[in-house]
Parts: C-alpha cells; structure tokens; sequence
C-alpha cells in the first residue's frame, strides 16, 4: 500500500531529524568536555580535543563533587518515595472514593500544581527555621520532596482500573490499606515507574531551595556544586561541560535502568 | 512583636534543648560567610588556626558560597534571625545594609584605637570613606581597589610598538590603538568593556569615566542626573566610540558571564581594563605578556579613578562582635600574606611597600590609582539605579541613541527614589 | 460504578478516602499553601525582610500598572509562553505520532529522544549558553543563510528568541512521551472501526484521534502552560534577563526584587499575580477542554 508506505517514510523521516537535533548539542557538550578552553570554539565539533579526560580530574579535585552527587541522590530518592506513597495514597482516593470533600480537596491539589517556589521561597524559609531545620538533611530534602504531578498519574492508572478487584479484594475481607498496597499497586507498578522517574527529575534540578535552606559544604548538592564550580573568574568551559556531563550520567542511568517500564506504563496510565 | 517571631518560637523550643547540650564547653564559634573564591578560603582557613592558636576559646566556621548567591542565603539568614558573625560585602550595599541596621558598628577597641579618626589612620586614605555611612564605619576593606589598563606586550609588538612607551594615556588613544590592533576577522579585538555581568561591574567600568567628564547619576537636588550632557558625551565618547567603529561591543565578547576577562586572559582581547586581582586568572601565557599602566583618562593632568571594596563586617545580629572584630584585625593586618596568597590589597597604610607589593607587576600603578579614586555614588536604592544604567548601556550598544536610553535611565531611577 | 455507592460499604468507606488524600493534602498545605497565603499577607505591607511589615494595603497592586519593569517582565513571560508552549505541543505531537508509525525499535527511539529531559537544567542552560557564543555552533548553522554571526545573547531581539529555541529542545521530548502515552491507549478498534466507514488520512485524525487524545491534549496543554510560566532557571543562568531586560521573565522578577532589592511586599504582589494568572489561565484552559462527554 503506497499510502501506508508514505506515511512510514515520512514518520522515519520525522524521527530521524528529531534525533540529530537531540544529539548535537548533547554530542556537543560530550566533545567540549574533552578539549582544552581555546579548542572549543575553534576545532571542528566531532574532532577530538588534546584535554583527554584532564578536565574531569581538575574539576574534581577542585571540589568534592561525589559528595554533592551522593547528597543529590538521596534528597532524589527520598522524595520519590515521599511521593509515591504520598501520591498513591491521594491519587487513590481521588479515583476511586466519593466523598463530599473531594472536590475541595482536589482544587487544593490543582492549586498547588501553579505555585512557583521562586514566589514562595521566604515564606518557606521562614516556616522551615522556625522548625529548626535551616541546614539539616530534613531542611534540605522534606520542604520540596512532594511532587504533586503525582497525584495525577496515580489518579489517571487508578481511574482506568475496574473496581471489580477492589471489591473482590473487600468481600475477601481484606482491610483498606492491604488492598491499596497489596492488591492496586502492584497492578500499576509501571506508573510508579513513571512517577519515580519525572520526580527523580524534578528534584534533580533542585537549586534555589538547597541553596537557601543549607550552608555547610557537606549538604550541598550538585546543582550548587555545579554553579559554585562556574563562579570563579576563570572558568574553563571544558571543565563546566565536565562537569555537566558529570551531572547529567546519575539520571540518565536511573531512567535507563527503567526505561523499559516507562511508556509501557504511561500507557496503562491511560492518560484519561 | 517581631514578624518572624511567632515562627521562630517553635525554634526556639528545640533550640534551647540543643543548646543544651552543645553548651557544656564554653567555647565561642565564630561563622564567616565568604564568596567563592579558593585562595582566598585558603589564606582565611590558614589565619583562622593561628587565631585559634592564640585563642584557644575561638574557633571559626568559614563557608563560601558564588558571589550573587551569597547575597540571597544571606538575606534568608538575616530575615530569619540568624546571621552569620561575619560577612563579606561589597561596599555599594552598606548604604541599604547599614541603613537596615544589618551591619554592626566597628569596634576600635579590637583595632587597638580609640576613635573612628584613629581607625583611618590605619589605611590608605579614603579606604574607609565606602563603608562610612553618616560618620560611622560599618566594615573594613578586605579588598582595597582601584582599576588599571592591563596590556598584552606581545601583541603590541607585532604591531611594533612598545607597551610601555606607547600606552594610551587618553580614551582617544586607547581607541584608536584599539583600532589598529583589531584584526580583520574578528579573530583579535584591541579592547573591549567588560559586557553582560552586573550592575556593579558596568558600574566600576563607567564611574571614573564619568567624574572625567563632570557626570553625575545623582544631582544635587536628589534627581538622576544621568541624562544629562556631560553624562550623554561621557558614554558618547568611550562606551559607544566601540561600537560605532565595530571593534568592540558585546556581540564580539564571549558569551560568559562569569569571566570578565576571559577574552584577555586567554590572549584574545590586546588590552583589559581590571584590577590587581585578575593576574592569576590569567592564561601562563598571558601571565607572561602582561603589563600595567595607569587607566585612560579624559584629562591625564586631573586623572580621575575607581575606588572599591569588597568588605568585610560583623553582622549587628552577632552575639560574638567583640570576638569577630578582633579577628577581623587579626586577618586583615597581615597585608604582606594576604597579597601573596590572595592578590588582595587590603588598603592597610603602607602595603604597597611590603615585599610581597614589590614582587607584583603594577603595584605601584594600583598604588598610585588609588589617590585618584571614588566610590560610585552611595544610595540605599543602588541596585535598581545600577540596573536602569546598565540597560541603558545595553540599549544603546544595539543602536538605541544614547540620550533616549539615558533619558529612560533617569525617569526609572527617579520612580525608584520617589517610592 | 463507584465504590463509594455501593450500599454494602457506605460511609465507613468513605472516611477510608478522606484518610487516604489526608497526608498528601496535610504536605501541600504546610510546604506550598501556607507559604503562598503568607505571600500574599506580605504583598499588602510594605516588608523589607529585616524590620517590621507595615500594613499598606493594596498599593503594591495599585502601582503595578505604572511598574515598568513589572510590565516589561509580563510582556516578556506571555511572549515566552506563547512561543514555546505552542511548537512544543506541535512538535512533540508530530514526534509522538511518528514513533506509533514505526514498530520496530520504537523503545530505543523513544528512550534516545528522551535524552533532554533527563538532563539537568543547569547542564542544558550552560551547554546552550555556549553554543549560542558569537563563534559558537549555532551561527556556524546561522553563517550558512546569514553574513554576519547573529548576536545570540547580546541583543534584545535574538536573546527571548535564543530562550525559545532552547526551551524547544529541552521540553519536545517531554511532552512527546505524554502524548505517546495517549496514542497509545486509543483502542485499535476504534480505527478499523474508521477505515470500514471509508475514514482516511486527515478525517481519521480529525474524528477519531483527536477527539480520543482530547484529554491527552488538555494535559500536555495545561502542563506546559503552568511549567513556561514558572520557568526560572534557563533566564537566569543563560542570560539573567538582559540585555536590557528583554528576557526578564516573572519569575527572575520577583527573584530579584526579593533578594536584590529588599522589597518583599513589591515581589509578593508580584507572586500573587503571577499565581493568580497561572490560576486562571489553567481553570480556562481546563473548562475549554473539558471532557463534554463525562
């Protein structure tokens, strides 16, 4: 069928430019990691550069990134299993219970999807020493570990769910929170997949938040290592594109490790 | 009752019980926020254990954060309740600090002085004259600055000249010297202005330029001034002769805001206008190249020059001021060793004759610059002022006409004072 | 069928709800509602962050028509939005639709286009800012229809246009998988069902899978309407602003108004503003694509 062919040729065709645009500026910053400062912009881009792997080692022995990685990383994971428990939790009652205030509820979660931390930080702040917390992991990681998107996934999976296993699961006389995580989320484990991956993101680029709420050089994370490291007077741009690098591998592993979830799951999500 | 004060009782509580348990010795830790800048942490770290040394009670808890950042953390902090003992901080924000009564008064008494007169007597004159706010010192200088034009020798040799005989003396001649140095291409500027940093940074570069030409940003009466002739010919003939002439301007710097220089340090740009901090961020070859002579003036019989600071205070939230201050004369008192680790001058009398001033290129020019200066204009507002210049500059550098960009400079400047 | 009706159950199931959206609900009030209504309380005093808020009602709101930076940073964020939401969504619609064309390796495809969105923000912004330099990658790609290299970042007209173009690479993908997620989960039937009734190109698109995605669409709509109006990070690491303001997006505003020039009350009727408008933009957005049919 020539109709059927042309639109293959035509969705390759799609798809092939959209992985060259993807690639050369990734290509880009991979290739300037690897050249000295004055290479970068007068070498060709897939030419290799003489700095090796020299500006990774400088960089790193000018500041303790692997500690900042480790400090990203857990503030990462931590807050995707707040939000996993929290949000299937919500996501749950949302889909599947009817009661008078959910709808008040559900304008709450809506609401506080359009907050801009940048509008709420000394608010923020100001509640969050008044616990006590300025400068701890509680103050770095708890204030922002929430990612409300949550709620929304969990609520489309749940939703595409019939209620007949819920049911079955009441009649067989199991309490409330055994069916929730016995019986419902490990029918979705994919969407927690997902969830897990845009909120490890999200966390990820933390920055305005870790910078205000933490001063000591041991809770630090990478975002701040990263803009600490390109502050000096004399920055290599080798040496960021390093550590840009640097930054980007942690996530790209997490979703790699599950990316084969990943769609998968968004499909069973239903996105209704 | 105060407004974060209802907050910060639930603090308190488990505070006091923290306290508590820290409190068994009675030792005083003094916190020190600094901006990013490693030799500077080095030397300060280095000092801080001599101080301890000496006084086995104090120990002291640096931190440093990038410069523009701090500011952020350290408002947070100060709103919070909870400032650091120490700061760093640049001397257009004692204006609005001092008159928020977030900086604590210098205590002579841990200079070994007994009046404020006594005080400055111990530097460079005017050193203090940034951080007096209504007679009163709020901070010493860490940083005692002045600029100066930086040249690459080499460069001027291949054109067949000599950097020192041949210095532009004038903005007339550094421009046309500029021009001559320009390669076609592109591929080497003779000069360019430092771009798309901070209001500050724009600032120190077009201050001296402006008391040249008898500008002021704010007149007598209190309006911005900043649009007038003199101010319209200052920017007219320097900031926008490159421009005109297509040998400078910011769509020929590169992009990175973070180095200022990185067009001279790396042997791109012929001549820099910067300060004795800037060496050791320069390439080994251009370490190699470089020469100092005195910044470009209107008239070079009336010279007119930068003065800055990058200060040092005790917050007036401190509870350990007596301590700070007298680390604080401790630290800075070392002239010699902080030259040598830092490149810092701290604007003590006489450090321009220490040995570590004598094994610096250009010492004596910075030296000598410094009896020349000012500091830009003292407003609680500088912020916002800076900003409404500084887009004026990128304005016209796009072809806006200068006196329509500096007219929108002075009406914004003035809606920012009337508020 | 709802749980929720059934007679069996009743109330006591219902209470089961409420607990279970409680903790979430309790996190949001504490961490994001609390702080936005103090913000507001601040906008009506004059705050500067160090002495005591005086109460001035409303005149931070009644200056904002004669703020000219606060106009300025509106016109800047609406232009923003609009130009990045709207080829975004086309992009990543189109990029969606080519990967459900292809079966074979459509996995690998779709994790390597994946690839911006797993990259931090900070690594996308500084690997940008580079490659709009004046010698950088992208006039070499500008020099092949243009004599001059374009002044990227330096200048008012190209630098919201560079913000765009970056925002365009880092956010396609992203919304590519939203919409994948929805190509997806149309029933197979629903295009035999089509192509039995003689439906072809463009009338399946527009009566069978559009109407099918309209929930898919709304989401990706809203999503990348709320997240262009709060972005921060690429204005201020690229080009914090300038040139002459011309990128100086809400957010970087507020930002600076806060901590740059002390006046907390200004910036919070700033925030409250620009929450105020996301608010509504969103609550518009959602009633036009409503699903009529639920």
């Amino acid at each position: 069928m020539p109709k059927s062919l042309l639109r293959k040729f035509f969705a390759y065709g799609v798809i092939a430019i959209a992985l060259v645009l993807t690639f050369y500026p990734v290509a880009w910053m991979l290739s300037a990691s690897l050249k000295e400062s004055g290479e970068i912009f007068t070498t060709p881009v897939f030419s290799s550069g003489s700095a090796g792997l020299g500006n990774y080692v400088s960089a790193f022995a000018e500041y303790p990134f692997f500690l900042y990685l480790l400090n990203s990383v857990f503030a990462s994971l931590v807050s995707v299993l707040v939000t996993v428990l929290l949000g299937a939790l919500a996501g749950y009652s949302f889909a599947k219970f009817r009661y008078g205030l959910s709808t008040v509820f559900w304008i709450v979660v809506l609401v506080s999807l359009m907050i801009p931390l940048e509008a709420v930080v000394i608010p923020l702040f100001l509640e969050v020493h008044s616990f006590g917390w300025t400068n701890t992991y509680a103050g770095l990681v708890l204030p922002t570990a929430f990612n409300v998107v949550g709620i929304f996934i969990f609520r489309q999976a749940f939703v595409a769910l019939p209620d007949d296993y819920i049911d079955a699961a009441r009649v067989d006389g199991a309490g409330e929170l055994r069916i929730l995580f016995s019986v419902i989320l490990p029918m979705v484990l994919p969407t927690v997949v997902v969830v897990s991956v845009l909120t490890f993101n999200l966390n990820w680029n933390s920055y305005l938040w870790p910078l205000v709420v933490t001063s000591d050089d041991g809770l630090r994370t990478l975002p701040l290592g990263m803009a600490a490291f390109q502050a000096g007077y004399n920055t290599q741009y080798g040496e960021v594109m390093a550590v840009s690098v640097f930054g980007t591998l942690p996530t790209a592993v997490f979703f790699l490790a599950l990316q084969r979830y990943f769609v998968e799951g968004t499909i069973s999500t239903g996105v209704k | 009752m105060r407004f974060t004060q209802k907050l910060t009782i639930a603090g308190l509580v488990s505070g006091t019980a923290l306290l508590a348990l820290t409190s068994t010795s009675f030792s005083t830790e003094l916190t020190f926020w600094h901006h990013t800048y490693p030799p500077a942490r080095d030397f300060i770290e280095k000092k801080a254990a001599e101080f301890t040394k000496l006084h086995p009670d104090i120990t002291i808890n640096l931190h440093d954060d990038p410069h523009g950042d701090y500011e952020v953390k350290l408002l947070a902090a100060i709103a919070a309740g909870n400032p650091p003992d120490i700061v760093n901080v640049l001397d257009y924000l004692f204006p609005l600090y001092a008159g928020r009564n977030i900086l604590a008064e210098v205590d002579n008494a841990a200079f070994g002085v007994d009046s404020t007169e006594a005080l400055n007597e111990l530097y460079q004159p005017q050193a203090l004259s940034g951080l007096t706010i209504n007679g009163k010192v709020y901070g010493v200088p860490e940083e005692f600055n002045t600029l100066a034009l930086f040249i690459n020798k080499a460069h001027l040799e291949e054109a067949g000249l000599d950097a020192e005989a041949d210095a532009p003396k004038t903005w007339e001649e550094l421009f046309a010297l500029a021009e001559k140095l320009t390669t076609e291409d592109g591929s080497r500027l003779g000069f360019n202005w430092v771009w798309n940093l901070d209001p500050y940074w724009y600032a120190q570069q077009y201050w001296p330029i402006l008391k040249q030409y008898g500008c002021d940003v704010i007149g007598e009466d209190g309006k911005a001034a900043i649009n007038s002739d003199a101010c319209v010919a200052a920017f007219t003939e320097t900031w926008k002769v490159l421009i005109d002439k297509k040998i400078g301007g910011p769509s020929m710097a590169t992009v990175n805001p973070v180095n200022a220089l990185q067009d001279f340090s790396e042997g791109r740009q012929s001549m820099a206008i910067a300060g004795i901090w800037a060496p050791p961020l320069f390439s080994d070859a251009v370490k190699e190249q470089y020469v100092v002579a005195p910044l470009p003036q209107l008239d070079p019989e009336n010279p007119a020059t930068l003065l800055n600071s990058y200060a040092l205070a005790v917050t007036a939230g401190s509870k350990n001021k007596k301590e700070a201050f007298e680390f604080l004369n401790f630290l800075t008192s070392d002239s010699d060793g902080y030259l040598e680790a830092t490149g810092y001058v701290t604007g003590r009398k006489g450090w321009n004759e220490t040995e570590a001033a004598k094994n610096t290129r250009g010492a004596q020019v910075f030296a000598e610059g410094q009896k020349h200066g000012s500091f830009v204009w003292r407003s609680e507002t500088w912020t916002q002022e800076g900003n409404a210049i500084k887009s004026a500059i990128e304005q016209f550098a796009q072809g806006v006409p200068v006196k329509e960009a500096l007219d929108q400079a002075a009406s914004q400047i003035d809606s920012v004072r009337n508020r | 069928m709802r749980i929720g009706n059934s007679k069996l159950f009743g109330d006591r199931i219902a209470l089961w709800g409420i607990l279970f959206a409680l903790p979430g609900l309790g996190y949001i009030l504490l961490f994001q509602l609390y702080p936005i209504l103090f913000s507001v309380y601040i906008s009506l005093h004059d705050y500067d962050l160090l002495s005591e808020p005086v109460f001035v009602g409303f005149k931070h709101f009644a200056a904002l028509p004669r703020d000219h930076a606060f106009v300025n940073s509106l016109w800047v964020t609406i232009a923003y939005v609009f130009y990045t939401v709207v080829p975004v969504l086309l992009m990543s619609f189109v990029m969606a639709w080519a990967l459900t064309q292809v079966s074979k390796s459509r996995g690998l495809f779709r994790t390597l286009l994946f690839i911006p969105s797993v990259m931090p923000i900070v690594s996308v912004a500084l690997v940008w800012k580079l490659m709009f330099n004046f010698n950088g990658p992208m006039n070499d790609v500008a020099g092949l229809v243009l004599d001059n290299p374009v002044p990227w970042l330096n200048s008012s007209t190209y630098a919201p246009i560079a913000l765009v173009v970056m925002s365009w690479w880092h956010a396609a993908s992203y919304y590519m998988i939203i919409f994948l997620a929805g190509f997806l989960a149309i029933p197979k039937d629903f295009y035999e069902a089509a192509e039995i009734d003689g439906a072809r190109g463009w009338q399946v698109l527009r009566y069978i899978t559009l109407p099918a995605m309209k929930p898919t669409i709304a989401l990706a709509v809203v999503l990348a309407t709320v997240n262009g109006l709060k972005t921060f990070a690429f204005q201020q690491i690229v080009t914090n602003g300038g040139p002459a303001d011309s990128t100086q997006i809400l957010t970087l505003l507020i930002y600076k108004t806060s901590f740059s020039y002390l006046d907390m009350g200004r910036a919070s009727a700033y925030s409250v503003v620009l929450f105020g408008g996301i608010l509504a933009i969103s609550l518009v957005q959602l009633w036009f694509l409503r699903d009529r049919n639920a």
